[in-house]
């Protein structure tokens, strides 16, 4: 329970979130962590922050504080005993500043712009972009750091904070894409930067592991792409990305799993329950499109993963039947594909 | 302070400049003003904003600072023995942040399209424009200022934008004073400073600018 009256409103795969997470452990100021379900945005969510509806949100002593570098900005100003996170002296608080909006306005977007490339002139485009972005992010670390580990100097501060946030999704780009973003040859600085900053004792906690976010980054935004295809030859080719990324998921399961039940372990976690809660779905649409998506001979690991999921205690009574799900199915996929074209 | 060299690089109808001409003026800054033609920059210029090659920067002592916002944080910073523009208390000055990055986010877009474009993408933009300054009202609720009874960072971030009202309304073809009176009586409030009264063009010569560009576009 947390001594002050302080809740912060985020999901565990944001990097945004991280970072009200990074500055409040730098200040050793404990919160209630309220972890929003993908998908849904709670009643809390939506009065808090009605312009944006968007996390994080830090919430006082009932009073909400939107964007995440103004709540680490607030974190700082207001436990100001604590470590400091921006630098004391103006012009490098402006620097700092300068490089976050650069961070947030131009490199995050490049580094997205990635998986959203379509061919291969396109990813090698985007690709470029991205280090020609580190290159300068690299020279921007040799003036902050002077020589330390941090673009903070000796601790980790606002700028590593901009940055070190993205650090996740940065590796599942290099992982899912088959790329190298951060190269010791290139960029060495950075490097080794993101190494400690990973290791910091104020990040360690709140680093979400790649495997964990490759999950997330390949489900979660596929789960429409069977619903909303349309035309014979759509709906033939909707499944491939599905069972191509079963396979990436298949290895994510078992780098997560580490050779037992479940993502989570010997006990269901919430990529269980993330992945899981699709099966009905998944067991539906293959009916419907007349293919395996859990085919046992392609991904072995995690057809068993499913079987299991399905027959534990805690799923068991809250699985549809999949003749019931197809049934609703047929009622609502036209909503749905209206939806979605709208 | 003494020997300080202050230099804005800057373009007269910016509103972004703007806001560093009148934090300048609020805390009786002595600079010196350099009016880029953003056709041809300035060697100074592209030295100074290698990165993004963008009016405004400030230069001070040599060292730059870009992006208009991060300006006046440090303008704030280095002269805060007069005229504060931030609240001290951490939330207020949270809140001054947040409306500030808003205007940044939603203003320049919805306005630009009621000047820059037509038709369908005209009236969405006005659409938006509009939901926009609602919005700004309700932040501002009663008070005559964003940040309560003086005129602060919020006030400081918008009112540039009120020098290109009269292109808006000409070329949206709509009143702000019918839809958002309050809107415009904080806009002539501000006016009465002398920081902003002195630094905002005059609206006709923003217009008679906008048709310069609206003529480049194709659009007149």
């Amino acid at each position: 329970m947390a001594e002050n009256d302080l809740k912060l409103l985020g999901a565990w795969p944001s990097p945004y979130v991280m970072r009200p997470r990074i500055a409040l452990n730098i200040k050793s100021v404990g919160y209630d962590f309220l972890e929003e379900q993908f998908g849904t945005k709670s009643d809390l969510l939506l009065k808090s922050n009605p312009i944006y509806k968007k996390i994080p949100v830090l919430i006082h002593d009932g009073k909400p504080i939107c964007e995440s570098l103004i709540i680490v900005e607030y974190i700082d100003e207001n436990w100001n005993s604590g470590p400091s996170i921006l630098p004391s002296d103006p012009y490098d608080r402006a620097i700092a500043r300068f490089w976050a909006t650069y961070i947030d306005d131009k490199w995050f977007p490049a580094l997205r712009g990635i998986a959203a490339a379509q061919g291969e002139d396109a990813k090698k485009a985007a690709t470029e972009s991205v280090i020609e972005g580190l290159v300068l992010l690299e020279d921007a670390f040799k003036n902050c750091s002077k020589g330390e580990k941090f673009f903070g100097r000796d601790k980790i501060g606002y700028l590593d904070i901009a940055l070190g946030c993205f650090l996740g999704w940065t590796r599942v780009t290099e992982k899912l894409n088959n790329l190298k973003l951060l190269d010791e040859s290139k960029t060495p600085g950075l490097y080794k930067w993101a190494e400690d900053f990973c290791a910091d004792s104020a990040v360690k906690d709140v680093m979400p592991e790649t495997d964990k976010l490759a999950v997330a980054a390949k489900w979660f935004p596929l789960r429409r792409v069977l619903a909303v295809a349309q035309g014979d030859d759509a709906i033939k080719a909707a499944p491939e990305p599905v069972v191509e990324d079963l396979v990436l998921l298949e290895d994510a399961f078992k780098n997560c799993s580490k050779a037992k039940k479940f993502f989570g372990g010997d006990k269901i976690g919430y990529v269980d329950i993330a992945l899981g809660c699709f099966l009905g779905w998944m067991r539906v649409t293959g009916k419907m499109h007349n293919v395996k998506l859990l085919d046992e001979a392609k991904i072995p690991s995690l057809y068993k993963w499913a079987e299991d999921f399905c027959a534990d205690s805690a799923v068991k009574d809250v699985m549809p039947e999949t003749d019931k799900l197809a049934q609703a199915a047929k009622i609502l996929l036209p909503k749905i594909r209206a939806d979605a074209s709208s | 302070m003494a020997n300080d060299e202050v230099i804005l690089l800057d373009f007269w109808p910016s509103m972004f400049g703007m806001r560093l001409r009148i934090a300048l003026a609020e805390k009786e800054i002595k600079y010196e003003y350099k009016d880029e033609d953003l056709r041809n920059k300035s060697p100074l210029l592209l030295q100074m904003n290698p990165i993004h090659k963008k009016i405004p920067v400030l230069i001070h002592n040599g060292k730059p600072i870009c992006e208009s916002i991060i300006g006046v944080e440090y303008i704030e910073e280095v002269w805060k023995d007069k005229a504060p523009l931030l609240p001290s208390d951490p939330y207020e000055r949270a809140q001054a942040r947040f409306w500030a990055d808003y205007i940044d986010k939603k203003f320049y877009d919805s306005a630009r399209k009621i000047w820059a474009t037509k038709g369908e993408e005209q009236e969405a933009g006005k659409k938006d424009f509009i939901d926009v300054l609602k919005v700004l009202e309700g932040a501002l609720g009663d008070k005559p200022f964003f940040g309560g009874d003086n005129f602060g960072y919020v006030d400081v971030a918008l009112i540039g934008f009120y020098s290109w009202f009269h292109a808006y309304e000409t070329y949206g073809n709509f009143s702000t004073e019918a839809e958002c009176p309050k809107f415009v009586a904080w806009a002539k409030r501000c006016m009465q400073r002398d920081s902003v009264a002195k630094t905002l063009p005059d609206q006709h010569k923003v217009l008679e600018f906008v048709k310069i560009l609206r003529e480049k576009y194709g659009l007149e």
